[in-house]
């Protein structure tokens, strides 16, 4: 999802946002794919919490100011299960529906 | 009038940038806490803007160091961060902050918005 660096519009902050958002929808399978193998790896990997955790916590703060606010409440609502739920306690199953719902929360956004 | 933004996510390093821009500041930007700490000592700025959860070192560490240092105290500092509980709200503006803006932030107002935190 990085924007590339040193374009002539870089100064321009529509030119950034569009370019932003495109990248953003370019990118987004891939973050999913991505967060869903760390949510499996959940249960036994405490690097994987934190990956994922930062992971969720980059989409919040981008996703709405770019214009994706469904995905950015979604997202911020798995990133305080992820870092506020104990270890023992955490289900991944219920992660994964989570995760579903940034994934329905991005259809929103884009359809909208 | 020189900002230094300290945030690890490209991303909303190029928006912030462009917008901090717009409003007619001279932006660097830095990637995380001890990056920033170097720079605010080689190119003082007048205000910095910072990130809270970054690799190494967070921006509540960055802030404390910052302000525990008579050189560096007197500069503003702005959380910029996805942190929005009342509680981090608090520790970032105890910890001497200026100023606190929550992300998601309007991109297009966020220059305006930080001269307007400078000028309380």
């Amino acid at each position: 999802m990085n924007a590339p660096e040193g374009e002539p519009d870089d100064d321009d902050v529509e030119a950034v946002l569009r370019r932003t958002r495109a990248d953003f929808v370019g990118g987004f399978e891939a973050a999913y794919t991505a967060m869903a193998r760390l949510i499996d790896r959940l249960l036994h990997d405490r690097g994987a919490r934190s990956e994922l955790e930062h992971l969720l916590h980059q989409m919040g703060g981008l996703a709405g100011t770019i214009g994706f606010p469904t995905v950015s409440t979604r997202a911020r609502e798995l990133e305080d299960v992820v870092r506020d739920t104990v270890s023992e306690e955490l289900d991944s199953s219920h992660a994964r529906r989570l995760l579903d719902a940034i994934r329905l929360g991005f259809e929103q956004d884009t359809a909208s | 009038m020189k900002v230094l933004l300290v945030e690890d996510d490209p991303d909303i390093q190029l928006v912030a940038r462009a917008s901090l821009k717009r409003a007619g500041f001279n932006v660097t930007v830095t990637s995380n806490g001890p990056a920033a700490l170097e720079q605010v000592r080689t190119d003082r700025p007048d205000v910095i803007l910072l990130d809270w959860m970054m690799p190494e070192m967070d921006g509540p560490e960055v802030c404390r160091r910052l302000k525990d240092d008579p050189a560096t105290a007197t500069i503003p500092i702005i959380f910029l961060t996805a942190r929005s509980q009342q509680s981090e709200i608090a520790r970032g503006l105890a910890l001497g902050a200026a100023g606190y803006i929550v992300k998601p932030f309007d991109a297009l107002a966020l220059g305006t918005q930080v001269r307007e935190m400078l000028t309380r």
